[in-house]
């Protein structure tokens, strides 16, 4: 509750809310954006361990979109914080650019070699 | 010391007041329907006062940084975005050079398991992937219990046990 003072001269002042501004493409509102934001979070949860012990394709697939969205979204804020304003638009572009070209990469390596799951584990069994 | 918090301080509420992202154009844009014309007017009128007479004014703004214990959800909150950093350019240059895998993999591989590279540069690049990757996800785990609302007590033993897991987690996932 706002408290509300009678008989003086100080009284609070209503701003109206500002209709929520879609952002992107997605036309998806600030909170709906966060609200799905979460549940890519906890998907990739079950996700990434998924991945690799089912170590299918479809699951490969699941993996690099949650992953490409994931940075995609995260770089977002960072961005936002970070970049100088006259570099924002720019920058802004190359994300775009690297989190297609991320993605597709991943989805390159599905279809045509090994799998990013078994490219990983083909790493780690370098045995020190 | 102190000038340079005066200086940051005055840089971060110039920043705050002025900020003008490509969300905060589009946000601008959307608004500029529904916004009176006195809210809009303020609003532009209060960023020009504080980009114009930022360097006016050498005095301390209320309340200082100064005056607060440094709290230690600095380094966590800290290290959770420069983990998210560091994961994201291994992405950002891993997904684009996979274009270039000719399929010779095998034969890659076994170049490395032949050639003697030390087990220290073997472990350490394992833990330069695992131990962001553990401490993302273990305080990822966190900072979704804070969105429900839970977990906000005793933030400092369990910074200390999210680092300390995290540290295990990564140990462990290098001896896989």
């Amino acid at each position: 509750m706002i408290p509300t003072t009678t008989g003086t001269h100080i009284q609070p002042v209503y701003l109206p809310h500002p209709q929520q501004p879609s952002i992107g493409l997605s036309g998806l509102s600030r909170t709906d954006h966060w609200k799905i934001e979460r549940v890519i979070i906890v998907a990739m949860l079950a996700i990434i361990p998924g991945s690799f012990v089912f170590d299918s394709i479809l699951m490969n697939y699941f993996l690099a979109a949650s992953l490409a969205i994931h940075a995609h979204w995260g770089m977002d804020t960072v961005l936002i914080d970070y970049c100088p304003r006259k570099a924002l638009r720019l920058a802004n572009a190359i994300r775009y650019l690297l989190t297609v070209l991320s993605f597709l990469g991943l989805c390159y390596l599905n279809c045509n070699h090994m799998a990013l799951t078994k490219a990983l584990k083909a790493l780690w069994s370098i045995i020190y | 010391m102190s000038i340079t918090l005066f200086q940051l301080n005055r840089q971060l509420l110039t920043r705050a007041l002025t900020r003008t992202g490509p969300l905060a154009i589009r946000q601008q844009k959307a608004t500029s329907s529904t916004v009176t014309p006195e809210v809009a007017n303020y609003r532009t009128k209060s960023a020009e006062w504080v980009a114009t007479n930022e360097n006016k004014f050498k005095r301390p703004i209320s309340p200082h940084i100064a005056i607060y214990r440094f709290p230690f959800q600095v380094f966590t909150s800290g290290f959770h975005r420069l983990t998210g950093v560091m994961l994201n350019t291994m992405l950002y240059t891993a997904g684009p050079l996979a274009f270039l895998a000719t399929g010779h993999s095998a034969e890659i591989l076994h170049y490395i398991y032949t050639s003697d590279i030390p087990s220290w540069f073997i472990f350490s690049v394992k833990m330069f992937i695992a131990l962001p990757f553990s401490y993302h996800t273990i305080n990822g785990i966190r900072h979704m219990a804070w969105d429900t609302g839970a977990g906000f007590e005793q933030y400092e033993k369990i910074s200390a046990a999210v680092i300390l897991l995290s540290f295990v987690l990564a140990a462990g996932l290098t001896q896989l």
